[in-house]
């Protein structure tokens, strides 16, 4: 794999990352901000997999294979939360769900 | 192997095309299939009013030109308030990974020329049938966003339930392989259809459904019931159940964006039958004749010196051309068969349904992978 | 860097990549989630053909079945199920935007400053000609672009990763993640089966089981 390749895949890996952290910051609707989590581990994992066909070293892609493990018990999860806080608040806007009971 | 050539791009463009066009043509016939094997069990005639200067050719004008031309010519229906974007993404996303995940299936035993060895695979990929399942989980989205995007609860439920279906069915439909995986060691279907060569037990042919023998039929039965389900044919038919909700999640659909939809149906049970055929069947392997005994000498016999030709230039194609036509008439058996369960076998109920896979099938598919493999860890396996 | 040069592959991958970079711009700048989510499978797609590219088949499969085929069909379920887009008319940006934008750039300026030094070189052999040079200089450019030369051959994968070497890995070498993956998995099955399930519907007044009896009569039940 020739350096092209690599600088350009850490530059659209750091570019995802930067779009999915701006998602996080500015959207409310949870969901969204919750999928935009996802495009940063996406992203995490478009590094690691680069990495390590240009290291020559397996280690990159066992690290992918755990990432997306993880990411799958998350979104489980993460989305079972939001049904309840729905059931409960009847929306799921980030600031509408920012009252503490009693 | 180093670089490649024009002539090896033209190579893999050819396969392509005929693996995208082998599909899309088999899922046609199987439309035809159905509508006579469906009249023929039923007892009556079918279709066959449509003919063109006084032949119907048993309905094959009726169902491959003038149902595919009718419904060209229908109105392009988008519900008011959709967008007419997301109504064409629906079937275009239920179609489109079943017509490419036949990429990495063999169809014949490499064509074996002196300047270069052409594998009649498209693409070799070392996880071969992993690739088949991941576009297999693609899938689900055409039946997915249907409900959503026609404006209508009923389509919606029928939706959820019908890809609630989908998604228990691909754990089985991965489970039972597992085993047979184990068995030949390597994911590569190049690999395990060669595997299936020569005889088993002394007179049956070396199948995948006849390793460890009883093993593998329940793990076949189990795969072919898990893909029968994956591909909402009957009796797992409830999301679409024709007598009961006009048509389930594509309600709301008419004309060309239907056809794409009954096409993927019918496509998947071509992909389904492939699987099946590779997996389990031997795939293009002849069932007692080894490649090597029917391999032709045709530049010497009397046929070429009659015409003067050398016809030794077509032996290597004489053997993979028979093995192609052997995997094709065992692929359209199972078509065959999956045509007849349907028509034979009432609907189950929903909660039937998702018993049978997570408490009857699950089970039994597990317990398969934990003996399978014991048996293959005893035996010195590959 | 002029020995380096520039294959089909290499425009595949910038395809590819600025592919994904526009649907990631659609997730986070869609109004309707659902454009989000399908937004998010095709970035997700896009980037298992990157891994595809670099020939990490296994992972290119397992990102198409699990995230593409599996996470993603989740979100949209619940997307579906809550079906909250009665009002998704303007696009619900937060008052303090203006902050989080200024963070994220600085954040990618931290991130730049570590391959700073590559990204420039290669952008100035691109902008300066010498990977263009290499397209005009040989004889038969193009064969050479698609095809490969023997020294600069289009298809060579370094690290070979089949099903068997990643089992290896994960069975023997780091079994131990491995069996933890297993359990965080069987508890995140559980929890999220225990925090989605319904439950009955509150006991307010005149649901209790005795203004039940007196409405429909004590033989029901």
């Amino acid at each position: 794999m020739n350096e092209l390749g690599l600088h350009f895949n850490l530059l659209i890996s750091a570019i995802l990352f930067c779009i999915g952290v701006a998602g996080v910051l500015t959207r409310k609707n949870t969901i969204v901000i919750f999928m935009c989590i996802e495009l940063m581990l996406n992203a995490v994992n478009l590094t690691l997999v680069t990495f390590s066909v240009y290291l020559n070293n397996i280690n990159g892609q066992i690290f992918v294979f755990f990432v997306m493990a993880v990411a799958a018990a998350e979104a489980a999860v993460g989305l079972a939360i939001i049904l309840s806080v729905f059931r409960n608040f009847l929306t799921v806007e980030s600031d509408e769900v920012a009252e503490l009971a009693g | 192997m180093n670089s490649i050539s024009i002539v090896d791009i033209l190579i893999v463009l050819a396969k392509a095309i005929f693996v995208m066009a082998a599909t899309l043509k088999l899922a046609a016939l199987n439309t035809w299939i159905e509508r006579k094997a469906s009249a023929l069990i039923q007892n009556r005639i079918g279709a066959n009013r449509a003919s063109i200067l006084g032949f119907d050719l048993a309905g094959i004008f009726n169902t491959l030109v003038a149902d595919p031309v009718k419904a060209l010519f229908k109105e392009d229906f988008v519900p008011r308030g959709v967008s007419q974007f997301m109504h064409s993404l629906a079937p275009f996303m239920g179609v489109f990974p079943i017509l490419i995940s036949l990429a990495v299936v063999p169809f014949g035993p490499p064509i074996i020329l002196e300047s270069r060895t052409v594998t009649l695979q498209l693409v070799n990929l070392n996880v071969g049938i992993l690739y088949v399942f991941a576009m297999g989980s693609l899938a689900v989205y055409g039946t997915v966003l249907a409900g959503w995007v026609s404006k209508n609860k009923f389509s919606l439920f029928g939706s959820l339930r019908a890809s609630a279906q989908m998604i228990s069915y691909e754990i089985t439909f991965g489970l039972s392989i597992i085993g047979l995986i184990a068995i030949y060691g390597t994911l590569d279907l190049n690999e395990i259809v060669n595997l299936q060569s020569g005889l088993v037990y002394g007179f049956l042919p070396n199948w995948g459904i006849f390793a460890f023998f009883p093993l593998n039929i329940i793990a076949f039965v189990i795969f072919f019931v898990s893909a029968m389900a994956e591909t909402k044919r009957a009796p797992f038919d409830l999301p679409e159940s024709e007598s009961e909700l006009v048509a389930g999640y594509f309600t709301e659909y008419s004309g060309m964006k239907f056809l794409l939809f009954w096409l993927g149906e019918f496509a998947e049970i071509v992909v389904a039958a492939t699987l099946v055929v590779v997996l389990f069947f031997g795939g293009w392997q002849l069932p007692y004749l080894d490649l090597a005994t029917i391999q032709p000498d045709l530049a010497n016999t009397a046929l070429s010196r009659f015409f003067n030709i050398n016809f030794g230039v077509l032996d290597p194609y004489i053997g993979p051309i028979i093995a192609m036509h052997v995997f094709a008439v065992k692929v359209l058996l199972f078509c065959i068969l999956q045509v007849i369960i349907r028509w034979t076998l009432p609907r189950f109920r929903y909660d039937q349904l998702i018993n049978l896979c997570w408490k009857i099938m699950l089970p039994i598919a597990l317990v398969n992978v934990v003996v399978t493999c014991y048996f293959v860890a005893t035996s010195g396996g590959n | 860097m002029n020995t380096e040069s520039l294959s089909i592959l290499n425009i595949f991958m910038f395809i590819l990549g600025g592919l994904s970079l526009v649907s990631g711009l659609g997730v986070v700048l869609s109004r309707k989630s659902l454009n989000s989510a399908l937004c998010l499978v095709a970035t997700m797609f896009l980037i298992a053909g990157q891994f595809a590219l670099m020939r990490a088949d296994f992972i290119a499969t397992l990102q198409v079945m699990l995230y593409a085929g599996a996470i993603m069909i989740l979100f949209v379920f619940v997307i579906m199920l809550l079906g909250v887009e009665k009002d998704a008319e303007k696009l619900s940006f937060s008052v303090p935007s203006y902050f989080s934008i200024s963070f994220v750039f600085l954040f990618f300026g931290i991130l730049f400053f570590g391959f700073r030094d590559g990204i420039i070189t290669s952008a100035k052999s691109i902008v300066e000609g010498s990977y263009l040079d290499q397209l005009e200089s040989t004889t038969e450019p193009i064969n050479n672009f698609v095809t490969g030369t023997s020294s600069n051959p289009v298809l060579v994968p370094d690290l070979v990763v089949t099903p068997k070497s990643i089992g290896n890995s994960i069975l023997v070498d780091q079994v131990v993640s491995f069996q933890a993956i297993g359990i965080l998995l069987l508890a995140s099955i559980v929890g999220a089966a225990f925090l989605a399930q319904t439950k009955k519907a509150p006991l307010l007044p005149g649901r209790g089981l005795k203004a039940m009896k007196e409405k429909h009569g004590s033989s029901t039940n």
